[in-house]
């Protein structure tokens, strides 16, 4: 074997990765047999709270949904569950497509699902699928009254299950990946009252949808993970990007997106501002002191105004560089540079 | 790299050689593959296939996949034909009609007028182009004929080859912009009678000829979607929650370091807020800020070191024999020994600046 692991330059290839580092590319089934026979997560409806996708996992779905154009496309993920956190591995398409409102798995779907399992067991890759994805062109990161239907099945039957929507149009139009992961609560279960999430604007043709669903489900902590690997190249990746870096201003890509932050800012103030007034004095007696209306509006106007504030250094950098006319700012770019 | 690699082209690529477009999604389910590869201990080579598009001259490689290897009679490492045919049709099988379902003509319509650039085939017509497998940045070994004589019998005679470099990596050379691979494509060059024979046993094609190796370039191409998805991951995940919960910022956003890496954090330990605490100093928007001013910073270094050699090759040219008529005419021949250097640089470390 050893001769054949140098010519196949497997000897190398441990080096570069960290085992530490890493670890959420390995996979142990004894344990994730244990904990799919422990099912924790049936003593508490909000028993996970995050979602971890690899960033292979990440690009296949947004280049997916964002094949689909206007048309709802769908797949599902693989991965594994480590306490209260889904490790969201490997995504891959469905040879399905739906409309909005009717997404289904289930039928023709089902066939090649298991193939795709069994041929990727072959390779190696022991996961099992862990939840479904599908996008929602241009409106939104939530579960319709299909989806929520589909997904507390698949809670019931496969548990443990994910859901994941990507908006592919709100990714382009945003410059950021728009993803939202949720699980349904039983259908006995009555969540905490919980005002109108305001986080995000959702079409008026969809609100009806939205609003009748949306104390259904509740909806995770998204974020990514990378190996070493993907790091050094990525970053060897992105230093082609360096002329665009440089030249182009998040203001002037995004200047929809920030607009419509904005607007929908301004609505949401107005929002709290009214509901404030309704409840008037006995509010003030009976809260515990928090209102969480309020907290969002705080939290959505902070994250503005950073995304503004980055803006607005992209324009003073480029200034600082480039500007010929101002003959005392020459020295700066060469000490910026080196420093 | 001492000795020339019988198994590669001498010519160098010509006109007539395929343009290559690499998307990052192959790249990184290369590197996917081989971290899982290595952590779990699997045996064999990393071997995988390479799905894109040929247009005329121009070759995409937008889609990968590992492969399940075998060894054959001979003890080669080959394809598993059955596993391998079943995974291609997964990959390139088209969805059924979306009639079957119901359509709900409310909903339609605000979408349709949302989507300007309404791409709508799904599934582009995807074909084996070529397969990667790790190997020396030295070139194609004799271990990789069979597999690279599958693909072209069964799929696509002009099957390319991406050889990804762990050792190149590992020095350090990947960084400055140049990616640890090489794309090859095969040619049937004329045998020379000096090689040793083992290596052409049964070259296809017949007598006299054998399969060589010959370096392509190749460029970096990104969809829309694709790199917005780059971005994403390159930088961190700052901006990861389109939803907020109503629970205070978790695990999510911290987990990755102020270097704006985000290193895949042991999970381990995460059960609880025990991990988050440590590195929530930083508020999500702080860390976007940082990233984003640490890429600016990393642009603004490179363009200072573009900046530094155009000088450095400007000032090493001989003086101008066309502004001062005092210097005699010569031809450029004698300096082209000492400035050589410096145009190859720029061109090789940049093969994809637009």
């Amino acid at each position: 074997m050893s001769a054949a692991q140098k010519t196949w330059e497997l000897e190398n290839v441990v080096k570069l990765v960290d085992p530490a580092r890493d670890a959420l590319y390995n996979y142990d089934p004894d344990e994730q047999k244990a904990i799919n026979a422990a099912k924790p997560w049936k003593k508490d409806p909000n028993y996970f709270k995050n979602v971890r996708i690899s960033a292979v996992a990440l690009l296949k779905m947004v280049m997916h949904a964002r094949s689909g154009g206007s048309i709802e496309v769908m797949g599902l993920m693989q991965g594994s569950v480590q306490g209260d956190t889904f490790i969201v591995t490997d995504a891959f398409r469905l040879p399905v497509e739906g409309t909005e409102t009717r997404v289904n798995a289930q039928d023709e779907a089902n066939e090649y699902m298991v193939q795709y399992l069994q041929r990727a067991r072959d390779v190696g890759q022991l996961e099992n699928a862990v939840g479904w994805y599908h996008s929602h062109p241009g409106y939104g990161c939530w579960l319709s009254g299909i989806d929520v239907g589909t997904q507390s099945q698949q809670q019931t039957f496969s548990d443990p299950f994910l859901a994941v929507v990507i908006d592919p149009d709100r990714t382009i139009s945003a410059g950021k990946v728009e993803i939202g992961a949720f699980r349904t609560y039983p259908q006995d279960y009555k969540p905490a009252a919980t005002s109108e999430d305001g986080f995000q604007t959702i079409p008026l043709a969809k609100i009806e949808d939205f609003g009748a669903h949306s104390n259904r489900y509740y909806s995770l902590e998204v974020s990514h993970f990378k190996s070493s690997l993907d790091a050094t190249l990525l970053e060897s990746l992105w230093n082609k990007y360096w002329v665009g870096t440089l030249s182009s201003s998040p203001l002037f890509t995004n200047r929809d997106y920030g607009t419509n932050q904005i607007r929908d800012l301004a609505q949401k103030i107005r929002q709290a501002d009214t509901s404030a007034h309704r409840r008037g004095a006995q509010a003030l007696q009976s809260s515990t002191g928090k209102d969480t209306q309020l907290e969002k509006v705080v939290r959505a106007s902070s994250k503005i105004a950073a995304e503004e504030r980055t803006g607005l250094l992209a324009v003073e950098v480029k200034h600082k560089v480039f500007s010929v006319g101002e003959v005392q700012r020459r020295g700066q770019p060469a000490a910026e540079a080196q420093g | 790299m001492a000795e020339a690699n019988p198994l590669l082209s001498t010519a160098r690529a010509s006109d007539s050689s395929p343009q290559i477009q690499l998307h990052p999604l192959v790249l990184l389910t290369i590197s996917d593959y081989i971290t899982r590869h290595t952590l779990r201990k699997q045996e064999g080579p990393v071997v995988g296939a390479i799905l894109g598009q040929q247009d005329g001259r121009t070759i995409t490689m937008e889609v990968a996949f590992e492969c399940l290897v075998k060894a054959n009679d001979n003890g080669d490492a080959v394809l598993d034909n059955e596993w391998f045919n079943d995974r291609l049709e997964q990959c390139t099988v088209s969805p059924p009609l979306p009639s079957l379902f119901i359509l709900s003509p409310i909903f339609k319509t605000t979408s349709e007028a949302d989507t300007v650039q309404s791409k709508t085939s799904t599934n582009l017509p995807l074909d084996p182009v070529a397969w990667f497998t790790l190997a020396p940045p030295s070139g194609p070994q004799p271990t990789h004929l069979p597999i690279h004589r599958y693909l072209q019998t069964l799929y696509n005679e002009s099957a390319l080859l991406l050889l990804f470099h762990p050792s190149a990596v590992l020095e350090g050379t990947a960084t400055g912009g140049k990616l640890p691979l090489t794309i090859y494509e095969s040619v049937m060059e004329p045998r020379s009678g000096t090689e040793t024979s083992s290596m052409e046993v049964d070259a296809p094609g017949g007598e006299g000829k054998e399969l060589r190796f010959r370096e392509l370039p190749y460029s970096i191409e990104t969809g829309e979607a694709e790199m917005i998805g780059v971005d994403f991951v390159a930088k961190g995940g700052g901006n990861a929650t389109a939803v907020d919960s109503t629970k205070t910022q978790g695990g999510g956003a911290a987990g990755k370091t102020s270097t704006g890496k985000g290193k895949a954090r042991a999970g381990d330990a995460q059960v609880n807020g025990a991990v988050e605490s440590e590195s929530l100093e930083l508020s999500p928007e702080d860390e976007e800020l940082l990233s984003s001013l640490t890429a600016k910073q990393n642009a603004i270094r490179m363009l200072h070191r573009r900046i530094s050699l155009l000088r450095a090759y400007l000032s090493s040219l001989p003086p101008s024999y066309l502004t001062d008529a005092s210097l005699p005419f010569s031809t450029p021949q004698d300096s082209n020994s000492t400035t050589a250097a410096a145009p190859s640089t720029t061109r090789s470390s940049a093969p994809s600046v637009p």
